[in-house]
């Protein structure tokens, strides 16, 4: 019980309140651990499902009939896979010295700070009434400015890298991650199409000769 | 392994490939809504088709036909009335035979006004003013006026915009391009031509619709001019221009256009801000306009009411803009006809309820004052009741009376149990009496459950009462976000004030608990003390 308490709340912590000795602690003391970023991973997406459905009346915008926990679910996991992918490739070029796993262990506990507030400010946003909604916008705020922020830092110490070199890589980075995504589509409607011609063969030749 | 390859590949490929969207024309059999979500949900029709007027129940064949022999005239006696009291002399008489037989379409309706238990139309290919009494007989055709002391003889040449004031009928006469103003015993009172501005050195004076206040100001949609709706003095004389509609365009066209050549500019569609299509003004003299949609596509402002100044005060407060169809077919597929609405013309009641026309689809969309949907009814087709090129619409007698061009005719379309329930309701809410408003809604929430601006008006009225936690049911069914936090404060502060010890209670015992040890600390140090 302690070892999870320790694992799962107050590591993360410790590194939202000290991201730079955090992530170095992580990376050099493997005090992180993969089974606890893919929990939060995890909690992540069980945020996006919960506040789809669950948000209060006040801030809730969406459909419940559209509830589609898939296509919630797979927008956070493409976003941290090709943020990793586009970051890894990026840097293993221009000598980043963090590995691939420990980039990815960065992304997800940089997550940290949202499920914190993201959970209990579905149960607040029941509470709110109409001019209070404005905590809620704010804490959402907070959450996301607190996401950028670990994930910019934690660039910074996984890679060792200065500053402005951080600021470089992380525009490479969002280049590298348009040109998988342009290219991946390319696939998508190639495969779709060839899928689509020999679908359209079999029919003509089972009308023509069977 | 295999088996999970093609999952994967399967929830991955179904991500990108499933986008089914709800048309409105999946409903079109039986009436529609849309709902807040924007997506059209089954509802009834508030009007329905009541009667066709052709040109056939109007009695304008045997104008056409029987005018050789007036004898066969006075069968009829609306006829008889009508040649009687057509207040022309010899010649004009004359002329109108010979002018009624040139005609080449038995019936062309342009436009229309309703005042005083009467219909103006004009007809733009007989070039005519029709006058119809409140039972849709014809009281008067005329084709040729006179002034009042029988000297010139007028006739109007493709006459396409009409308006009628407590002592004047004003016509816009487009082809003759001027304005022509009769008496209500349709004799000429003045004619105003082209109106000294700038913009007609170049440009033809063609006025298609006009409008006029209650001070005798005139309103007057002109073809080809975009700086938008002409304002002229009562006595003709030109003022301003007023309502106009902004031009958009979006950033990274306007950083293109830099780039272009003189040769390549002038190969570009102009872009031009939308021209008005029809307007009327109600009592308090604001003009109620329509437009099209502009050349970018922007259909926000499609709909607009503008005041003595100049500027659109319409109301949007309900859960889209007010600009008719709101999901639609991008490229065109069969006979469904893709893009935004075409609002050409709108019609007003008087607890500030508006209809706009659809000419593209055929449709009417109704509107409170807030800028709410109400109802949508009508549609287009070949079947008895719905419309072929609907081209203008106004209420007459409580009744929406449709101008059809395609199929020469008046349609009237009257309220259905549902819409009279609705314009009911409104017309309490408008007056500001929301109980017997709630009541009348609570009527239509039985007969649509799915119709959200019901649960509205029924929340509105429990939350006057104090009952919150009903009203906010209701609101959160009508997904009004502001008056569920109103109802939701008064909820919460009565749920604070009953349960007060309650949760007095057990914030205490918690503060207790938790700030145990130092409390205890404190008893101790003070029983050492004591000792």
């Amino acid at each position: 019980m302690h070892l999870i308490i320790n694992n799962y709340l107050k590591f993360p912590a410790y590194i939202l309140t000290h991201p730079i000795d955090g992530f170095e602690q992580m990376k050099r003391e493997k005090k992180g651990k993969l089974s606890v970023a893919f929990a939060l991973l995890f909690f992540t997406c069980l945020l996006q499902i919960m506040n789809y459905q669950y948000l209060g009346f006040l801030v809730n915008d969406s459909n419940p009939q559209e509830l589609n926990s898939i296509k919630l679910t797979s927008f956070i996991i493409i976003f941290v896979l090709l943020f990793t992918i586009g970051n890894w490739s990026i840097t293993t070029l221009l000598d980043g010295k963090g590995k691939f796993k420990d980039i990815f262990m960065m992304v997800c506990y940089s997550l940290f700070p949202i499920v914190l507030i993201g959970y209990p400010n579905i149960l607040l946003s029941h509470i709110y009434t109409g001019d209070e909604v404005s905590f809620y916008y704010i804490a959402q705020g907070i959450g996301s400015f607190l996401l950028v922020f670990l994930i910019f830092l934690g660039l910074l110490v996984v890679h060792e890298y200065s500053l402005l070199r951080t600021v470089a890589t992380v525009i490479l980075t969002l280049l590298a991650m348009s040109v998988i995504l342009f290219i991946s589509l390319l696939l998508f409607s190639l495969a779709q199409q060839i899928l689509g011609f020999i679908m359209g063969l079999y029919q003509e030749i089972t009308w023509r000769y069977f | 392994m295999k088996k999970k390859i093609f999952l994967i590949s399967f929830i991955v490929l179904s991500l990108f490939t499933s986008f089914s969207v709800v048309k409105a024309e999946d409903y079109e059999k039986d009436g529609y809504i849309y709902s807040y979500w924007g997506k059209a949900i089954p509802s009834a029709y508030g009007m329905s088709h009541i009667h066709t007027y052709d040109p056939y129940t109007l009695g304008l064949d045997q104008l056409g036909i029987d005018t050789k022999n007036p004898d066969d005239i006075y069968e009829s006696d609306w006829l008889k009335y009508w040649y009687d009291h057509s207040f022309l002399d010899e010649i004009a008489r004359l002329k109108l035979d010979v002018g009624i037989k040139e005609a080449n379409s038995i019936f062309h309706p342009q436009d229309l006004f309703s005042y005083n238990n009467k219909l103006y139309i004009v007809d733009s290919k007989n070039n005519a003013l029709l006058v119809l009494n409140q039972y849709y007989q014809l009281e008067a055709y005329l084709q040729l006026f006179t002034d009042a002391n029988m000297e010139d003889v007028y006739d109007l040449k493709e006459p396409s915009g009409i308006a009628v004031t407590d002592d004047s009928i004003y016509i816009a006469d487009t082809d003759n391009e001027r304005i022509m103003v009769l008496d209500h015993e349709y004799k000429v009172k003045k004619i105003f031509g082209t109106p000294e501005d700038k913009t007609f050195d170049e440009l033809a004076f063609k006025p298609l619709k006009i409008s006029v206040d209650k001070t005798g100001r005139i309103y007057v949609i002109v073809r080809d001019v975009f700086e938008g709706i002409i304002e002229l003095n009562s006595d003709g004389s030109f003022n301003r221009y007023t309502g106009v509609n902004p031009i958009s365009m979006n950033v990274i066209e306007a950083i293109w256009r830099r780039f272009y050549t003189e040769e390549q500019l002038k190969q570009m569609k102009l872009y031009l801000p939308t021209s008005f299509t029809n307007m009327i003004i109600d009592d308090l003299g604001f003009i109620y306009a329509t437009s099209k949609a502009d050349s970018s596509g922007n259909d926000q402002n499609m709909i607009k009411k503008i005041n003595t100044k100049g500027i659109d005060v319409l109301k949007r407060n309900g859960y889209d803009v007010p600009k008719g169809d709101l999901t639609y077919i991008q490229v065109k597929t069969g006979n469904l006809q893709k893009g935004p609405s075409e609002l050409v013309d709108i019609a007003i009641n008087d607890i500030g309820m508006y209809t706009v026309l659809d000419q593209k689809r055929g449709r009417l969309f109704t509107y409170d004052n807030e800028g709410r949907l109400l109802y949508i009814s009508a549609d287009k087709g070949d079947q008895e009741g719905k419309l072929g090129n609907p081209v203008a619409v106004t209420y007459f007698n409580g009744d929406l009376v449709v101008l059809d061009q395609d199929n020469k005719s008046l349609e009237v379309y009257g309220l259905t149990e549902f819409g009279e329930l609705i314009n009911e309701a409104i017309k309490y809410h408008y007056e500001g009496d929301f109980e017997k408003a709630a009541e009348v809604w609570t009527e239509v929430a039985k007969l649509n459950t799915n119709y959200e601006i019901a649960y509205v008006g029924i929340g509105k009225s429990l939350l006057r009462q104090g009952k919150y936690k009903e009203a906010l049911e209701n609101f959160k069914l009508g997904k009004d976000k502001y008056y569920y936090g109103k109802a939701y404060e008064g909820y919460r502060k009565e749920f604070l004030n009953n349960n007060f010890s309650i949760i007095m209670t057990v914030t205490t015992i918690v503060i207790l608990y938790l700030f145990r040890k130092p409390l205890i600390d404190i008893f101790k140090k003070d029983r050492e003390d004591e000792e």
